[in-house]
């Protein structure tokens, strides 16, 4: 049995120096990889403790595609970054705001997004995004919130098995010592294109959906807003402009929307439903029903900076 | 807890030291430990379904010994058709039940006659089918007084739910596998070395083979209609190396993991698409099985000892309930009936047992002859597969219509060049290891260590490269 533990050893090492290697590369790499694996740069800001900036925006892509942390800055004063995260739902927001405070000073003001599927968090599946991977080697929180074996968080390197494209493009770029270009300017990236309903057409097709609340969601996320209360951060929610084709995709579209303003009121800090404004009419400010292009979230980043200095004119050090 | 998950991986190491560094040499403990850790595993499944299994084992134990006790006729066939009828019993409500209750109302709504048939809405406990086998062998043994009746239940217990065969087999025999529970088992490094091996030769099959295979497999036969014929020809090869790579992939984990307590399961592959006719195919695909519908079923009903329509009978009896056993649907009794159909030429002419030894056992490739014959052996068994990934009659034969025209002669749509090269690659392995019990099994010959290593580490690193989502076993659900 000895022989068998002896050799067992010396046929595990080289795995170990080769998964040790393989995880150092890649968490060293991975930031230059640029766009191609979703939303690294904001992952290392995050994790590396670089976000000081005293506005943050939370949501989902339509708080990553939509507020430019440029105009905020411009208009107020004070610095902002964006830590929009494409399809989070209120569980997966509020663990990347909890990793957020973990790294990185509370901000002054916290502006959140709010979805029409924000609090519909049973459909939604855990999964460890790319740009997460870097980060998760002990990292028990995220343990926690996605539930995938332990050994993924305690042995480096088998985070990335079946991960062979990410491995190839990063070690290549590492080899060549070349990073892309990221377009991201502190969390926010725009998009060009313009109006596309193909996908819309074809979810619409299958009939309107109802939303279904996730009451326990909705207490949880409410805990928190109140933390954040106490701890002084200032809170805005909002609910980001759609095309007005999308608006039939819910049945209880307008429940959702009072719900949301019941919660503000509740909780004393303001709600803005931006989805009714003459914005909504013009196909040429989006990308899809949901995302607004380049123009339109330059227009809506001023919309949003305008109520922002009307809001918290007496709470926040602006700065003309 | 699946043969190609971490938490298998945890609990076998836990196993494993337990029970070599406490219990060495000590055969209770041993076996107390494995049985322990065999409904440890069983239960985590759903451990609601570990009463049935261990009320199945006390019947089977407790029956059997009173058959054997009994001293008249009479009595023995009491206890024998208590115990079979009892487990057919179990084996039907929980598989059978809903798919007799369906046909049965539907053949009576085609006779004008609408009724409501009451369906169960049960999960099917995994491995029913196999300890249910198990134990029907080894009441039958003791019936017809082949074998003695087990006295200790803890070995009894431990041969049905031994926890590598537990699930999907092999299909043991009391005869095989209780002399090896009942011996000492002591420490031996070349086994332990060779379990290991085929352990991660089954890993490869299941997590690069079957796995990826399933993905592209999945896809085309979700939607056959969108893919014109050469695509659905490659989706029913990928399926084809899916429940190879899948099944057999599992038995390797199995008897890897068996080995490594000292105990040599039933071999349940032995390359079956290296076979020239169905009839080889069929020596060579899920031998257990097999090998206990010919000595409980087909030998019983006169096997070939009959006339040609007896053997052409008994051939179709043991293949529809072959297919009949794989599940309650008529795509798996059809399944069955097409191998039948494509052995009954060997049958009538009698040349089933024509290619008993291996293809090309002195050379490196096969003739021309033999090509034909491997290419042609495989192309029927693709076809059978068919319906046996099928959802149902009307999906499998809209499959094959749309594969069967002129568009089977173009280009796929679908061509995953990655997974073909994997492929090869396998092919392969397998070919140059077909002389073996399992394709790597001779690498052990290879010096110096360096090289042999080097095997194994291309081998994981294609393994950690390549893994794709983890499915579940396709037999557990059998």
């Amino acid at each position: 049995m000895k022989k068998l533990f002896k050799q067992l050893t010396l046929f595990i090492v080289p795995i170990l120096i080769f998964l040790f290697g393989l995880d150092y590369l890649m968490s060293r790499y991975l930031k230059n990889t640029g766009e191609v694996f979703g939303n690294v740069t904001s992952q290392y800001d995050l994790y590396k403790s670089r976000i000081h900036e005293p506005i943050v925006i939370l949501g989902s892509s339509r708080a990553e595609v939509h507020i430019d942390p440029n105009v905020i800055k411009k208009g107020t004063g004070l610095d902002c970054y964006n830590l929009g995260w494409s399809a989070a739902e209120s569980e997966l927001l509020m663990y990347r705001f909890n990793e957020y405070c973990k790294y990185n000073p509370l901000p002054k003001l916290l502006v959140i997004n709010l979805d029409m599927t924000t609090f519909n968090t049973q459909q939604v599946a855990r999964i460890i995004r790319d740009e997460q991977l870097p980060f998760n080697l002990y990292n028990f929180e995220a343990f926690h919130f996605y539930d995938k074996n332990i050994l993924y968080y305690l042995i480096p390197g088998i985070r990335y098995s079946e991960k062979r494209f990410l491995i190839y493009q990063t070690l290549l770029l590492g080899i060549k010592n070349q990073q892309l270009e990221t377009k991201r300017y502190n969390g926010f990236i725009s998009s060009d294109s313009s109006w596309d309903d193909t996908q819309l057409k074809k979810i619409l097709q299958s009939g309107p959906r109802t939303v279904i609340i996730d009451s326990s969601a909705i207490k949880s996320f409410c805990s928190s807003l109140k933390y954040l209360q106490e701890k002084n951060v200032q809170v805005m929610l909002y609910y980001a402009p759609e095309q007005q084709a999308s608006f039939p995709l819910y049945k209880n579209r307008a429940e959702v929307l009072a719900l949301y303003q019941q919660i503000a009121q509740q909780l004393q800090i303001p709600f803005i439903n931006y989805a009714k404004g003459d914005i909504v009419l013009h196909k040429e400010y989006f990308y899809n029903a949901y995302h607004l292009n380049r123009t339109g979230a330059d227009m809506f980043s001023h919309m949003i900076l305008t109520d922002i200095l009307q809001l918290f004119k007496d709470k926040l050090p602006f700065r003309k | 807890m699946l043969f190609n998950s971490w938490n298998f991986f945890i609990f076998l190491i836990i196993i494993y030291i337990v029970y070599w560094l406490i219990s060495n040499k000590r055969l209770k403990a041993q076996n107390s430990l494995l049985l322990i850790a065999s409904y440890f595993f069983y239960a985590c499944w759903d451990w609601r379904f570990l009463f049935l299994l261990v009320f199945s084992t006390f019947l089977d134990y407790i029956t059997g010994l009173k058959i054997e006790q009994s001293n008249q006729k009479s009595s023995k066939k009491f206890w024998f058709w208590l115990s079979i009828g009892i487990n057919l019993g179990f084996l039907g409500v929980f598989k059978y039940y809903n798919f007799f209750a369906e046909n049965f109302a539907q053949l009576l709504t085609s006779f004008g006659l609408k009724v409501n048939v009451h369906l169960l809405n049960i999960v099917l406990p995994v491995g029913i089918s196999f300890y249910t086998f198990h134990g029907l062998s080894y009441v039958i043994d003791i019936y017809k007084e082949k074998i003695k009746a087990e006295k200790n239940v803890i070995n009894y217990a431990l041969f049905v739910s031994f926890f590598p065969l537990l699930v999907a087999g092999p299909i043991e025999r009391a005869t095989h596998l209780l002399p090896q529970i009942k011996a000492p088992r002591q420490f031996d490094y070349a086994k332990m070395v060779d379990g290991l091996r085929q352990i991660l030769w089954g890993l490869f099959k299941k997590i690069v083979i079957a796995d990826n295979c399933a993905e592209v497999a999945n896809q085309i036969f979700t939607n056959p209609g969108q893919y014109n014929g050469s695509t659905l020809l490659l989706g029913a090869i990928f399926f084809t190396f899916q429940i190879y790579g899948d099944f057999s992939g599992y038995s390797d984990i199995a008897l890897g993991t068996a080995r490594l307590f000292g105990i040599e399961l039933l071999k349940n592959f032995n390359f079956p698409y290296f076979s020239r006719d169905i009839a080889e195919f069929w020596r060579r695909w899920h031998i257990s099985l097999s090998s206990w519908f010919k000595d409980y079923l087909y030998i019983p009903l006169g096997g070939s000892s009959g006339g040609t329509w007896m053997r052409i009978r008994n051939t179709f009896i043991i293949f529809l309930v072959s297919g009949f056993w794989h599940g309650a649907n008529w795509t798996f009794i059809i399944w069955g009936g097409l191998n039948a159909l494509f052995i009954i030429p060997s049958v009538i002419t009698k040349s089933n047992r024509k290619n008993m030894g291996i293809v090309a056992e002195h050379r490196l490739f096969p003739n021309v002859k033999e090509t034909v014959q491997l290419i042609s052996t495989f192309l029927l068994t693709v076809f059978c597969w068919i319906f046996f990934r099928a959802e149902s009659l009307s999906h499998a034969i809209m499959y094959i219509k749309n594969m069967l025209n002129r568009s089977l002669f173009s280009f796929p749509s679908i061509l995953p060049i990655p997974l073909i090269i994997l492929l090869c690659i396998f092919i392969g392995i397998e070919w140059l290891g077909r002389r073996g019990n399992y394709a790597i099994e001779r690498i052990d010959i290879i010096r110096p260590r360096f090289a042999r290593w080097s095997f194994y580490y291309f081998i994981l690193l294609i393994v950690f490269l390549f893994a794709s989502k983890g499915e579940t076993f396709i037999y557990f659900q059998f």
